[in-house]
């Protein structure tokens, strides 16, 4: 699935390579997902952590082979520091971003020539960067799978795999028919209860 | 902006020949072409000119191509580009020394205008329209001013005031505003289709509109209140379908001025309730009510009491869809209303507790159509009286199990139109092949994702059952776990009726039977000669390029494609776009085609006006799209972004390409979710 992220550019990298090249067309980037407000606490933390460990952050929470460093010309390798795993129920499946309460958004991160990105919510973004302030190190990485996981191994044939969308009227009769499940009464032994279809 | 104009085919020997000679062949061939164009057979296109430097060309500003099946229209406007394929048979009458009279009057082959006219008004059929407008300026005429109906499929191809120009007399409108994966919760909610302008150039010019039909758009109150000023007291039918922006106080307006109403048309729309007072003035001011529909709507402030003034006072209501309410309350209604034939919707919420508490519930004698939400197996019997005579079964929104489908549909050996859900299972279709043996439609809608029931589960076995058992059937609509090519064979083989085929592969199952489908599609669509309407969703390794590629092959009447997943790479593509040559309407879905492949194909397909795609390899900054960029063709882009579904998020929607051809130009109200591309 293309991300289109809305990348804070830190160290102002992009601004370097954008003057080298021509601006691209209006619809780069959507204009609704300014990411200015939210994420300026993290940038302020981000600018206060130690570069080394930032380093092995990234090196630990990029994924293998997913998502090749589009800046990388020199590709440092620095030792594999796994990271706690802040929410494992979240870390794995498809639906991570509809089981929080807060939005998710990309949450990129540029440093020396490398990127990783990662599908975060606000919270869970500033808890991470806390962490990796006061140097935590014992845990294994988080993953953190969006929600159209895909394998571009197949020589970039999908952006993602889209779930079959289900049609609105459908939708609503499932999810009105798991609440009345839900509040069905328990009392009535000998009758056969709606779930029984 | 006149898209084109034709010039006659020149004065040549023709122009020797005498009038009264010209005269007497043209009343003859005239005479053969009515026959013909009755039989909606020939596509003609006349050309005259006349030596006295009388150009009489045909006039094609706008082009409305219809197509009709089973009283269904689709319109779109299109400008004369010239990739458009014509029939050209010319005929050449000139005589340079005729004065004007006589020149309209062989042009006419001697009819009067007023003859011309009842002529045309029994011609229908929106592609023989289609052809008589363009014979000369007169017959361009007549049908401007005959033309009761029409169509938009999208409501930005043309402009309200390009609509009164053409057709000013119009009597039925139906427009479409957004794109039709709106039903399925991907469009943002803002993308448009306003019905602003709309309704004000109706309530300014349109003197003869009595029926109005809006689908997926935005109607605010204001609208419906200025629609209501100028048309109220005329106005027949109104369908606001699947729209959004207006709230009770609109409807009630509707129902207090609007006393000519047959039939108000409310599914699925969303509607802000302020109260149910709609519905007690609807009772009270109308006697000629015949349908009225709110099903699907969230609607519950109203009262069962009003539907029972309703029944009293409207005695031929004949169909009725509600919203949730139980059915309990509705048994006086039903006593009521002898007319009905068609009931949908209402609830049960007293399941459970003591058995058979619905048995009261008595259906009218007429019924005929019929679909309850929420029914299960302990309510199923309330149907069984009337099952011999259903012709139209709605069993999607009910709670029954593949067996109770087995039971009921063994009692219906009338019904023409089953919807379910694939609970029905293999077994269920079984049935319905035996049983049903007039059946014209079927729809099988996708259930939950864990089977609801171990049967629950739809395959090659049962579509083929039904395929051999239901020779009648005319559209086919399945979201099945497994298939092969064999059934898809079966298909081609046997439902020879087919006009609307779309088939879903359900992706909770890992392995199918039989990838890739290549030759059972091929073989259905070769077989489906009269198949206009095909949607085919799979997933990897599903179709290969080849496959494809027959897809474009074979597909000589198709006019609206859905493909999901199907193909490898953009060859099977570009092998498809050499195909389809009245592909007019394409979705693609989740595909691996790159941005140039995607215009490439655009350019090749001959008749396409329209075309959405949602999950395809993009390039970062899009700009391969621009290859398609032409005159009349709007682009839009829809980035990706977090999609909310009544405030919950849902994942993020990778991004759309909404592509059109128009002659309103650009949008003006693209809200910020949607970005126009063109080159600059």
């Amino acid at each position: 699935m293309s991300k289109s992220a809305a990348v804070i550019d830190f160290f102002h990298i992009e601004k370097q390579n954008a003057s080298a090249k021509p601006p691209p067309p209006p619809p780069a980037s959507p204009p609704g997902r300014t990411a200015g407000a939210p994420f300026r606490g993290i940038q302020s933390l981000v600018s206060r952590i130690n570069p080394q460990l930032l380093k092995t952050v990234m090196a630990a929470s990029r994924p293998a082979g997913t998502r090749p460093p589009p800046h990388s010309s020199s590709p440092s390798s620095p030792t594999v520091v796994p990271l706690p795993v802040l929410n494992p129920a979240a870390s794995r499946g498809s639906t991570a971003a509809s089981q929080l309460p807060t939005e998710t958004a990309p949450l990129t991160i540029f440093y020396n020539g490398t990127v990783a990105a990662f599908d975060v919510p606000r919270d869970q973004a500033e808890v991470i960067i806390k962490m990796v302030e006061t140097g935590i190190t014992s845990c294994p990485a988080p993953r953190k799978e969006s929600s159209s996981s895909s394998s571009l191994a197949d020589g970039g044939q999908l952006e993602g795999d889209l779930p079959i969308a289900r049609r609105k009227s459908l939708q609503r009769f499932l999810e009105k028919r798991k609440g009345r499940l839900a509040t069905a009464s328990p009392y009535h032994e000998g009758t056969t209860p709606p779930q029984a279809c | 902006m006149t898209p084109g104009r034709y010039r006659g085919g020149g004065g040549g020997p023709s122009a020797r020949e005498s009038g009264a000679a010209a005269i007497w062949k043209g009343a003859a061939s005239f005479a053969v072409l009515l026959c013909l164009l009755m039989c909606g057979v020939l596509r003609v296109l006349w050309c005259f000119s006349l030596g006295s430097g009388n150009f009489v060309t045909p006039v094609v500003g706008e082009r409305f191509c219809e197509a009709s099946v089973n009283g269904r229209s689709e319109w779109f406007p299109e400008p004369n580009v010239c990739s458009d394929k014509r029939v050209f048979v010319s005929l050449l009458l000139a005589a340079p020394e005729m004065e004007n009279r006589n020149l309209s009057r062989m042009m006419s082959f001697g009819i009067s205008d007023v003859a011309l006219e009842c002529v045309m008004g029994y011609i229908d059929d929106p592609r023989d329209r289609d052809a008589i407008s363009q014979v000369c300026r007169r017959w361009y005429h007549i049908d401007s001013i005959t033309r009761k109906h029409i169509t938009i499929a999208l409501c930005y191809s043309t402009t309200p005031e390009r609509l009164r120009k053409r057709f000013p007399r119009l009597e039925s409108i139906k427009l479409k505003g957004k794109p039709r994966a709106a039903m399925f919760n991907l469009i943002p909610e803002d993308w448009g289709g306003y019905a602003g302008p709309w309704v004000s150039e109706i309530a300014g010019a349109f003197n003869c509109l009595k029926n109005i039909h809006f689908r997926r758009m935005i109607v605010q109150d204001a609208d419906i209140e200025v629609l209501v000023k100028a048309r109220g007291h005329m106005l027949i039918g109104l369908k606001l379908d699947k729209c959004s922006g207006f709230s009770t106080d609109a409807l009630r307006l509707v129902a207090r001025s609007c006393r000519c109403l047959r039939t108000l048309f409310l599914e699925e729309s969303s509607i802000i309730e302020n109260d149910g007072e709609w519905l007690h003035e609807l009772a009270v001011y109308n006697t000629v009510l015949e349908a009225l529909n709110f099903y699907m709507t969230e609607l519950r402030a109203v009262s069962w009491q009003d539907l029972v003034l309703l029944a009293t006072n409207c005695k031929f209501l004949t169909s009725l869809k509600i919203s949730e309410c139980d059915l309990l309350d509705l048994v006086n209604f039903f006593n009521a209303a002898t007319a009905l034939e068609e009931f949908g919707g209402g609830s049960f919420n007293e399941q459970g507790g003591e058995v058979q508490k619905y048995q009261s519930v008595r259906f009218p004698p007429r019924l005929c159509r019929l679909g309850l939400s929420y029914m299960g197996t302990n309510e199923m019997p309330i149907i069984f009286p009337c099952a011999g005579n259903l012709k139209k079964l709605d069993l999607q929104f009910t709670l029954l199990s593949t067996e109770d489908h087995c039971q009921l549909i063994q009692q219906c050996p009338n019904l023409e139109v089953l919807e379910v859900r694939n609970v029905i299972g293999d077994r269920g279709l079984e049935i319905v092949a035996q049983r049903c043996k007039k059946l014209r439609r079927l729809r099988i809608e996708r259930g939950e994702d864990e089977y609801e029931d171990e049967q629950g589960k739809v395959s090659q076995r049962g579509l083929s059952a039904v395929a051999q058992g239901c020779l009648e059937l005319q559209y086919m609509a399945v979201y099945v776990s497994d298939i092969t090519n064999a059934a898809l064979e079966c298909i081609g083989t046997f439902s020879k009726n087919l006009y609307d085929f779309r088939l879903v592969l359900l992706d909770r199952e890992e392995r199918i039977t039989d990838l890739p489908l290549d030759n059972g599609v091929r073989a259905l669509l070769r077989g489906c000669t009269k198949l206009q309407r095909f949607a085919l969703y799979l997933r990897h390794g599903g179709l290969t390029d080849v496959g494809l590629r027959y897809i474009g092959e074979f597909s000589q009447n198709i006019r609206y494609m859905l493909l999901g997943y199907v193909g490898e790479s953009d060859r099977g593509l570009l092998g498809f776009s050499r195909g389809c040559p009245d592909l007019q309407k394409l979705e693609l879905r989740g595909c691996c085609f790159s941005e140039r492949a995607l215009a490439h194909a655009v350019m090749q397909l001959t008749a396409l006006r329209y075309i959405w795609v949602q999950g395809y390899n993009a390039s970062p900054d899009g700009t391969d799209l621009l290859a398609m960029a032409r005159k009349f063709w709007n682009i839009e882009f829809i980035p990706p972004q977090q999609l909310y579904v009544e405030g919950t998020p849902v994942a993020e929607q990778p991004a759309h390409i909404l592509a059109y051809y128009s002659l309103a130009g650009r949008r003006t109200d693209y809200p910020n979710t949607v970005v126009p591309i063109y080159p600059v």
